[in-house]
């Protein structure tokens, strides 16, 4: 209650019908009934000590009717209840005042009060409509009478008894209304009601009297021991009926309450969400933004989560999440930047938990992901099928490579040019790169569909390649000194041939140059020659005996398998071949490249799979099982997966080499699969199933009855499959994700990410710049002269640098390093 | 016999076997030696040192948890937050009580309780609707409507179906 207004009570107007000839229906109103204040406290209070003293009443509590005795409807009114909490208008300002007939429509019995209408007489009585003139006329009518808007605005305490009797229309009680407070309550029954005054339109009953006496009590109350205190007010709470002590419980509790996660220290916060389970976290973090703050960037209780949950995988695949959400914000924030008063993020290991348990639970619990089928490339073999940026990118024998919508099947872009069969896709963010049985690497831009490089060198079918994106690895000096770098210093392209040799590439950023081989059509002209004139090209590298089969590179790693039974360890910064690990005794048809296990695997046709060491160049396990070609191997942090063409797939723990599981419900050679932590996909014959990858067991069949799954790709809420169904080739699209999983983030299931930007700062010592940046020049002059043919004459003779120009390029990238 | 001194000037007697449930206490017992020098809690007042004394009382004699215990602990904790029953009904307190005796625990390190302590604050947010957390603990709902709806959409896949 506020100190300067006291609680008082409103009359319900009385309304009197008298039926005579005509009907005549009189409302009087009253002004409110002061009640007195209560005392403020003796002295300062401690409100740590009384925690309840300036707490609020529930509204409830501050406005409520009364009924007296004689079926009078007053109401209760605390002062400081807001007009717009009342649900009702009341008229007339202080005083006396009336509440409204239809406010009480519920009220049956309506009380006439007679002696007040035969008073103030017909006059008043018309002013049904007009109650605040009423009020006002009460004051100005009533001369014999304190005038109660007076009274109201008296000072200190409106002793009540003081009031003048049983005088109309003031609507008080007569004096016998208020005894001594001490002498009603709690002991004494009130003895108002004993003689109540005709006239009075309320008569003095338990609530007034109580009401008036409250004051006093207070301050008796407040001079009482603790102990007693308590025992008057138990006392008091055991006669109190259930709804009463829940009002009391809804006033009391939120004064007790804490807010644990934001008072408590930090540490002890951690503790104590430790204890909560996902779900519990995820609600808790939509309680205030303090809360938010505190749950969703704790980096550790996420961890733990992630751990306890079975769902951290190790390795370096969270850290590796975790860079590639940043990088995503990054990017965002340059794109849009955020508004400062925006919520904060999230850790990214909360993001990361959220994506691997969608990851698990709706690949396994959606019975109807969303599928969408459509035919394409006719009937030929889809060779290579990625899933990158929203785009399903599909490659052909049919020497096309096309994109697909993975929501509507609407093929995007077809990418047209190769003169042969596509063998070998990958892409990074809107850059395609592709081989060909046409012996040429060719870049694409795959928002416009263009074709902006062409690189020619190797001499037959480009069967292998891989992206190498610069990340931070360990590089190892003389003495045992290991230090992170970055490599490689932009993004290269490797690519491997069937003419027994692989060659480094640095990959074009948007807006560079660009170059084509001279003559791809000339197949008389020597492609060697051309690598060398090509300012992309970096190195090539000989050693295989036979077709290089397959390559995986990370870093400045690269592995590579070939039909001469070997496998070969380059670094793809100087060229060096720092391995040749020979043990299969047949073609190499498969590699992968275990960085942080420092080793990589093989899988070959003499049905072994070979794990080597990086370091030392051993054979490390020799996984043996197989009974045909090992043709597939797929790594995750803790799973290696081979699969064969004896119809099944094996998992293997990939820091023991022990065998896992078995996946043998296959009828055909595995053509194709992938896997990821949770679960492993393939196709075969007539099939293509998921199969649980912890337990080995299948979890279902995604497609039956065909005739053959050319390709499978997954990644976060995207399944998409090529398969061959009576002679036509048909993609398959499912969406695993339900309408809530909008921003389900997927991870790669390779462990490769696609985010990061590479600034041109970092390639400044790099030597591959200095020729690409010779060629920009280049196209500068040109550009000048305006002559197409002379264009091209002019680029044959800049591009080709005498021996002295060539040495004087290096000599500057070294210089550059000091 | 260890004589103890709160925040609010009330002073406590103690068995050392006791008291030694704290292991600040123990720790100054073992630095200071054997001395009738009160002990000043300046931390910790009596009506919360009452129930802390009552905890370790109940709990006198059993093995406190080593160092090492308490590191292998958090690395595979458990997510358990049963709490035996004797324990259960000493911390069934008004939240303000709970509070202090959470605060007092860590401050005295009696590891013990402060688990009982953060398991009761963690079953108390368990299972329940924001709305029924901020009703509990009175706290603000502070988002706009947007806010709200964008966290509720982020939070959404936690929910069990």
């Amino acid at each position: 209650m506020s100190a300067n207004q006291r609680p008082y009570l409103v009359l319900q107007p009385s309304v009197s019908t008298t039926k005579v000839i005509t009907t005549t229906t009189t409302t009087t109103t009253y002004a409110p009934i002061p009640l007195p204040s209560l005392p403020p406290p003796l002295s300062p209070k401690d409100p740590k000590l009384y925690p309840l003293l300036d707490a609020p009443l529930p509204q409830s509590l501050r406005h409520f009717p009364l009924v007296f005795p004689n079926g009078t409807h007053a109401t209760f009114r605390d002062g400081d209840v807001p007009e717009e909490e009342v649900e009702s208008e009341y008229v007339g300002g202080s005083g006396w005042k009336m509440v409204r007939k239809e406010d009480q429509g519920e009220n049956t019995t309506v009380v006439g009060l007679s002696e007040a209408v035969e008073r103030f007489g017909k006059k008043r009585a018309l002013n049904t409509e007009s109650l605040m003139e009423g009020v006002e006329v009460t004051g100005g009518l009533s001369s014999s009478v304190p005038p109660p808007r007076k009274k109201a605005r008296g000072t200190a305490l409106p002793h009540i008894s003081t009031s003048n009797g049983a005088a109309p229309p003031s609507p008080l009680p007569s004096p016998h209304g208020s005894p001594p407070p001490e002498t009603i309550w709690p002991s004494a029954p009130p003895s108002g009601a004993s003689s109540p005054s005709p006239q009075a339109p309320l008569q003095p009953d338990l609530a007034l009297t109580t009401l008036l006496a409250l004051p006093n009590l207070v301050s008796h109350f407040a001079n009482l021991p603790p102990q007693l205190q308590s025992h008057f007010l138990l006392t008091l709470l055991r006669h109190s009926s259930l709804p009463v002590l829940r009002t009391l419980y809804s006033v009391l509790t939120p004064t007790l309450a804490r807010d644990f996660i934001t008072l408590l220290p930090p540490e002890l916060v951690s503790h104590v969400l430790s204890y909560l389970p996902f779900s519990t976290l995820a609600r808790a973090s939509c309680v205030s933004k303090a809360w938010r703050a505190i749950i969703d960037s704790d980096a550790v209780l996420w961890r733990d989560l992630l751990k306890s949950t079975k769902i951290w995988f190790g390795g370096d695949s969270e850290d590796a999440f975790a860079h590639s959400i940043y990088s995503r914000r990054r990017r965002e924030l340059m794109l849009n930047p955020r508004p400062t008063k925006s919520l904060p993020l999230p850790h990214p290991y909360k993001i990361l938990f959220k994506s691997r348990h969608l990851t698990r639970t709706r690949w396994v619990n959606n019975p109807e992901p969303k599928h969408v089928s459509f035919p394409a490339h006719g009937s030929s073999v889809v060779t290579c099928l990625i899933f990158s940026h929203g785009r399903i990118i599909s490659a052909s024998d049919d020497h096309s490579i096309k994109v697909y919508s993975p929501a509507t099947g609407e093929e995007l872009l077809q990418l047209k040019g190769h003169e042969g069969g596509v063998w070998a896709l990958a892409a990074s963010k809107d850059t395609l790169v592709s081989g060909s049985t046409d012996r040429t690497v060719r870049i694409w831009d795959l928002n416009t569909g263009k074709c902006t490089h062409i690189f020619g060198g190797h001499t037959s079918t480009v069967r292998c390649l891989a992206i190498v994106k610069p990340e931070w690895v360990d590089v190892e000096y003389e003495g045992g000194i290991v230090k992170k770098e970055k490599w490689p210093k932009r993004p290269l392209i490797v690519t491997g041939s069937r003419d027994h040799s692989l060659r480094v590439w640095t990959l074009p950023r948007e807006g560079e140059p660009e170059y084509r081989s001279y003559n791809p059509d000339d197949h008389e002209s020597d492609p060697a020659e051309d690598a060398e004139e090509n300012p992309y090209h970096r190195l090539h590298l000989e050693g295989h005996e036979h077709a290089v089969r397959a390559l995986a590179a990370r870093g400045r790693t690269l592995v590579s398998g070939s039909y001469d039974c070997t496998v070969r360890i380059w670094d793809i910064i100087t060229g060096k071949d720092k391995w040749v690990l020979v043990g299969h005794t047949q073609k190499v048809y498969s590699v992968v490249l275990d960085l942080p296990r420092q080793q990589a695997c093989s899988g070959s046709m003499d049905g072994t799979v070979r794990v080597w060491n990086l370091q030392n160049g051993e054979c490390q396990h020799t996984l043996s099982g197989h009974t045909s070609l090992v043709g597939l191997l797929g790594l995750s942090p803790s799973h290696l997966v081979s699969a064969a063409a004896d119809s099944t797939l094996r998992i293997w723990d990939p820091d023991s080499g022990e065998l896992k599981h078995t996946l043998a419900a296959h009828t055909g050679a595995i053509t194709c699969f992938q896997h990821d932590e949770f679960k492993v996909l393939s196709g075969s014959d007539g099939n293509l199933k998921m199969w649980n990858i912890r337990d080995g067991t299948v979890v279902r069949d995604l497609l039956t009855g065909i005739t053959g799954v050319w390709q499978v790709v997954f990644e976060g809420r995207w399944c998409v499959a090529a398969s061959n169904r009576q002679d036509t080739t048909v993609l398959d699209v499912w969406d695993f994700g339900t309408d809530e999983d909008e921003d389900w983030v997927g991870e790669p299931p390779n462990g490769i990410y696609d985010d990061e930007e590479f600034s041109d700062e970092e390639e400044e010592d790099d030597e591959g710049a200095y020729k690409i940046k010779r060629l920009i020049e280049v196209k500068r002059d040109e550009e000048d002269e305006e002559q197409e043919q002379a264009d091209v004459d002019a680029m044959d003779q800049d591009l080709v640098p005498s021996e002295s120009e060539s040495l004087e390029i290096i000599e500057m990238g070294g210089s550059q390093d000091d | 016999m260890v004589l103890l001194v709160t925040s609010d000037n009330e002073q406590f007697t103690a068995d050392k076997e006791v008291v030694e449930r704290s292991v600040l206490i123990k720790n100054m017992l073992e630095d200071v030696g054997e001395s009738d020098q009160p002990i000043p809690l300046p931390n910790v007042s009596s009506s919360v040192l009452k129930k802390v004394l009552e905890y370790c009382e109940h709990h006198r004699g059993e093995p406190l948890p080593s160092a090492d215990a308490d590191q292998n602990q958090d690395e595979t904790r458990k997510r358990t937050t049963d709490i035996s029953e004797w324990d259960q009904k000493f911390i069934t307190v008004d939240q303000e009580m709970l509070f202090e005796i959470i605060l007092a625990a860590n401050y005295l390190d009696i590891k013990s309780l402060l688990d009982v302590g953060c398991k009761t604050v963690a079953n108390m947010i368990k299972g329940k609707t924001p709305e029924e957390i901020r009703k509990l603990f009175n706290i603000v709902n502070d988002f706009t409507p947007e806010e709200e709806a964008q966290i509720k959409k982020e939070n959404e896949w936690a929910e069990d179906r």
